[in-house]
């Protein structure tokens, strides 16, 4: 069975990236604009990989990874970031508070989207 | 009798003026005092006054760095989502575009744009932001050897150019605390200014020395380049200011490199003469500053 992603992401250039990005590729991959959204969609279906951007409005990538983790502690996420300082407390908050998560700098082009999923999706075996 | 009282007068008339002259002559002197003193208290005052100028100079200066940091920040912040956008795009473009189209080979060169694009803002953004505040990742290292990873680096440029580097210093060099990646970036960052400068010269030369001074490591970089004019001196290390042509230099790597070395607890500065060369010294504490 195809594996699934998710691109959590208020900017539709950010989602538009990852469609593109998977399209003939094995993966099977969903967009939502916002946490909300994304929290729908995490309940409903079963996802393999998360990518969450950290500046969304109304609710942030940390607040958004504190809701998604009460529902799945196991499932991998990747927060975009552009490293932008006025995140760097909730993110230190977030990992003292055991939320596990990587951290992924933008911008990222495919061939590194795909690195990054095939190396946590498949492992050393996928090269 | 008469001219007893005459010269008994006259006596009295020279004592009371040699008494006022006395008088005369201590006040003059006691004028000449305070008007000395008035002087020297006048330079003090002026001297004080270009002191508080500068300082004014230097606080504006230092708001304005501050703003240019901030504003710049915030664009390139807002810049990172449409470039990985375009950046996602293209690439998209270049995997469904045959090598034998003639928009192959413009679809690379846009990709190459577009990541010279993100490098501006990744510039920018360090700029404003080092995140050198953060109390991890400092570690004790010795400057020598990050001195030579930063040639390492550059020694394809250094053999094709055929320039010329002496590097010297004191033996047991203390190791200093730093982080190593951004000091190796100061160094890089340095020693590449030093062979654009040497370009056009015909003696090219790059003289490194390292040395102790009190509770310093200094480390000082000298080229035999063309040099930079005393109109550019004094702005070489603010932000977007470049003598370099259009498309060769942000003008961010000296105000990048100072960054690093100010929250480093150090200080670096710049001598240099147009046609013979210039000359930046480096100042790193031995011991770690606190933030």
């Amino acid at each position: 069975m195809s594996k699934r992603i998710l691109s959590i992401d208020d900017d539709e250039a950010i989602r538009k990236s990852f469609i593109l990005a998977f399209e003939g590729t094995e993966y099977k991959i969903d967009t939502a604009e916002s946490g909300h959204e994304a929290l729908e969609k995490i309940k409903t279906n079963l996802y393999d990989l998360l990518f969450l951007d950290l500046k969304m409005p109304e609710m942030d990538g940390v607040e958004a990874l504190r809701k998604i983790r009460k529902i799945s502690k196991k499932i991998p996420v990747f927060i975009l970031t552009a490293f932008h300082k006025e995140f760097f407390s909730n993110l230190k908050l977030a990992s003292e508070e055991g939320l596990v998560f990587e951290l992924l700098e933008k911008p990222v082009g495919v061939d590194e989207i795909i690195l990054i999923v095939k190396s946590v999706l498949e492992g050393p075996q996928a090269y | 009798m008469e001219k007893e009282i005459l010269e008994k007068k006259l006596k009295i008339a020279l004592q009371k003026a040699s008494i006022l002259e006395n008088m005369i002559e201590n006040t003059t002197r006691e004028l000449y005092q305070k008007e000395n003193k008035l002087l020297a208290r006048e330079k003090d005052l002026l001297k004080q006054k270009d002191e508080l100028e500068k300082t004014q100079e230097q606080l504006i200066r230092a708001e304005r760095l501050s703003i240019i940091g901030q504003m710049s920040a915030g664009i390139a912040h807002e810049l990172n989502n449409p470039m990985m956008g375009i950046l996602n795009y293209i690439q998209y473009c270049l995997k469904h575009t045959p090598e034998n189209d003639n928009k192959y080979s413009i679809l690379q060169d846009a990709i190459k744009e577009i990541n010279r694009c993100i490098k501006i803002v990744k510039d920018i953004l360090f700029f404003s932001h080092p995140g050198l505040e953060m109390e991890s990742g400092y570690e004790k290292k010795n400057c020598n050897i990050i001195l030579d990873n930063a040639l390492n680096l550059l020694s394809y440029r250094i053999t094709e150019e055929k320039v010329f580097i002496n590097k010297h210093g004191t033996k047991g060099l203390p190791e200093i605390w730093m982080k190593a990646n951004n000091i190796e970036q100061v160094f890089v960052n340095l020693i590449n200014n030093a062979l654009d400068a040497l370009k056009e010269s015909n003696k090219k030369e790059i003289d490194i020395d390292l040395s102790q001074k009190d509770k310093f490591v200094q480390i000082t970089i000298t080229d035999t380049g063309c040099g930079i004019s005393k109109e550019s001196l004094h702005r070489i290390f603010d932000p977007f200011f470049t003598t370099k042509p259009v498309g060769k230099g942000t003008g961010l790597g000296l105000g990048i490199c100072h960054n690093i070395i100010k929250v480093h607890g150090g200080s670096i500065f710049c001598e240099s003469k147009l046609g013979i060369g210039t000359k930046f010294t480096i100042l790193l504490p031995i011991e770690r500053r606190k933030h």
